[in-house]
């Protein structure tokens, strides 16, 4: 599969699929037993590149209490940068930037064990984000936040994207998929779909491999078929609501 | 028999300055072969209720009675108490310590003293109902794929048949798939009359299996009723880090558009009422 840069790919599947032993090919983290990864044109297994693919790729994982290491929040995110060999000045811009980013700005200096578990992922996240990576790869970092904690990182990301951060999101949530461009299903360690999102919705891939649908998204294809809404209402309440309301004229 | 939660209320670290009431004045029953679930934001005092139902944690006021049995510590009836109530931690696999499936799986029926021909019995019969091979005894815990492990842990606990199984998070890290073969195991066990509990943070997962809900709330009980009155109340007046599935948002900003459809998460009524709305203000 090939992800061009500035866009958003969400990676599902089945817990087993591969979605996390793909994840980290990305950053050569791991490297392919047999084929080539390329990231930003360079080859993952080329021991002599691997460090700069480690700049352009930046991970966040499942748990950020594996990935903090510092133990006030803005050293947490001076980290990286210092590995960098940057200057103080340099380093304390991408500090104030990353944290800005996150909405962590005012919790610089606090301590990062006093932060809740939605706080923490947004941490995890400016650490990554402090190495001005070209791109951003999420290993189920939505799992173990409230609903409150998902739409906040979700928000951080889509500001991100917008300004042309490439995005792979790993996650077993379908109703994720719908902030990204692109996904990939991936089923037993293989490619079962890669492309447009919209084609995967309207697609009978899921079905087809078993896998069960957010209940929101069969009753979208429902009514949809039923023509009660609108072939490019997209599966969410509001456009849902707001297409029905409209051909109501309510 | 039933399990009667009297005005419990629980406070940690008490009269020191990390004092922190975790349970207010809670009061609930569980019957013989109902399933509660226990939903709450983190933080709201589910998981201390939890370790309370089968006296791993006492109240500081109020009471838990099991079968007519007060839990207080030390009490000599604690010990069957905790063969009827079996408690189900979150990620339950990584309590497995044995070095293989049947010593594990033989570990609470010898602390209960079964007799060992009577527990090997009771193991074969747990096997089949969680669709576990034989083969799996002789096996170290570890060489198990996660959703088999996860099998075991429980399989371990429910070999002593407890009455009343309380289950804290049980689907957590489980794909759709898992969680479908827990449910229906659930399931088998509640039709032969086991009573659950289980705790949640995920609504939607429970809807179609609880008959009861109690909603916490900084440790208050929030509500208490069948799945339908709980999601009329929830809709109305929403409750701190619970959000309605999605389905039943969409119902119910359909109904605060002024159209007439059930508050349900049953596709096909929806579906139908809507229809029915659509074509009568078509008309």
């Amino acid at each position: 599969m090939d992800v061009e840069e500035g866009r958003w790919v969400s990676v599902v599947g089945d817990n087993g699929s591969g979605k996390s032993t793909l994840a980290k090919q990305l950053n050569a983290l791991l490297v392919p037993t047999r084929g080539v990864c390329f990231v930003m044109g360079k080859d993952t297994k080329d021991p002599s590149l691997q460090w700069e693919i480690r700049k352009d790729v930046s991970m966040v994982f499942q748990n950020p209490e594996n990935q903090i290491v510092a133990s006030v929040v803005e050293e947490e995110v001076a980290f990286g940068p210092e590995n960098l060999g940057l200057t103080s000045v340099e380093i304390e811009e991408r500090v104030r930037w990353a944290l800005k980013v996150t909405g962590l700005f005012e919790f610089a200096h606090r301590p990062t064990y006093a932060l809740s578990g939605g706080q923490k992922q947004r941490l995890a996240l400016a650490g990554a984000l402090a190495m001005k990576p070209r791109c951003i790869v999420l290993d189920e970092a939505t799992s173990m936040l409230d609903p409150e904690g998902r739409k906040d990182l979700v928000e951080v990301l889509t500001r991100l994207h917008h300004e042309g951060m490439t995005v792979v999101m790993i996650t077993h949530r379908l109703e994720e998929i719908l902030f990204s461009d692109l996904t990939a299903v991936l089923s037993r360690g293989k490619l079962a779909f890669y492309g447009e999102t919209k084609d995967l919705l309207d697609s009978t891939t899921f079905a087809l491999l078993g896998i069960k649908e957010p209940p929101l998204f069969k009753l979208w294809r429902n009514l949809k078929s039923r023509g009660l809404l609108e072939e490019s209402t997209y599966p969410t309440v509001r456009n849902m609501v707001e297409d029905l309301v409209e051909r109501l004229c309510l | 028999m039933s399990i009667k939660v009297c005005n419990v209320s629980y406070v940690y670290h008490r009269d020191t300055p990390l004092e922190t009431v975790s349970l207010r004045d809670v009061s609930f029953d569980v019957d013989p072969g109902e399933w509660i679930a226990v939903v709450g934001h983190t933080g709201s005092g589910k998981t201390t209720l939890a370790q309370m139902l089968n006296g791993l944690l006492f109240p500081t006021s109020g009471e838990v009675v099991v079968d007519g049995l007060k839990l207080y510590p030390k009490a000599p009836h604690l010990k069957s108490l905790r063969r009827k109530v079996g408690l189900v931690f979150q990620y339950p696999e990584h309590q497995l310590f044995a070095e293989t499936v049947l010593d594990e799986m033989m570990y609470a029926p010898k602390n209960f003293g079964i007799p060992e021909d009577e527990a090997r019995r009771n193991i074969e019969k747990t096997l089949e109902l969680f669709d576990l091979d034989e083969n799996v005894l002789s096996k170290n815990p570890f060489e198990l794929s996660g959703g088999q492990r996860r099998k075991v842990a429980l399989a371990s606990i429910m070999v002593v048949e407890p009455d009343y199984l309380v289950l804290d998070e049980p689907t957590a890290g489980l794909d759709w798939k898992g969680r479908e073969a827990l449910f229906s195991i659930l399931e088998d066990f509640r039709t032969k009359g086991t009573a659950i509990v289980q705790i949640t943070h995920d609504i939607e997962m429970v809807l179609d299996h609880c008959d009861k809900l109690l909603v916490l709330e900084n440790g208050r009980k929030k509500l208490w009723g069948t799945p339908a009155e709980a999601i009329e109340e929830l809709a109305e007046k929403p409750v701190k880090g619970l959000v309605l599935p999605e389905v039943l948002e969409f119902a119910h900003s359909l109904r605060n558009a002024g159209l007439n459809v059930p508050l349900t998460w049953d596709e096909k009524s929806l579906l139908e009422a809507i229809e029915r709305e659509v074509s009568s203000c078509i008309s």
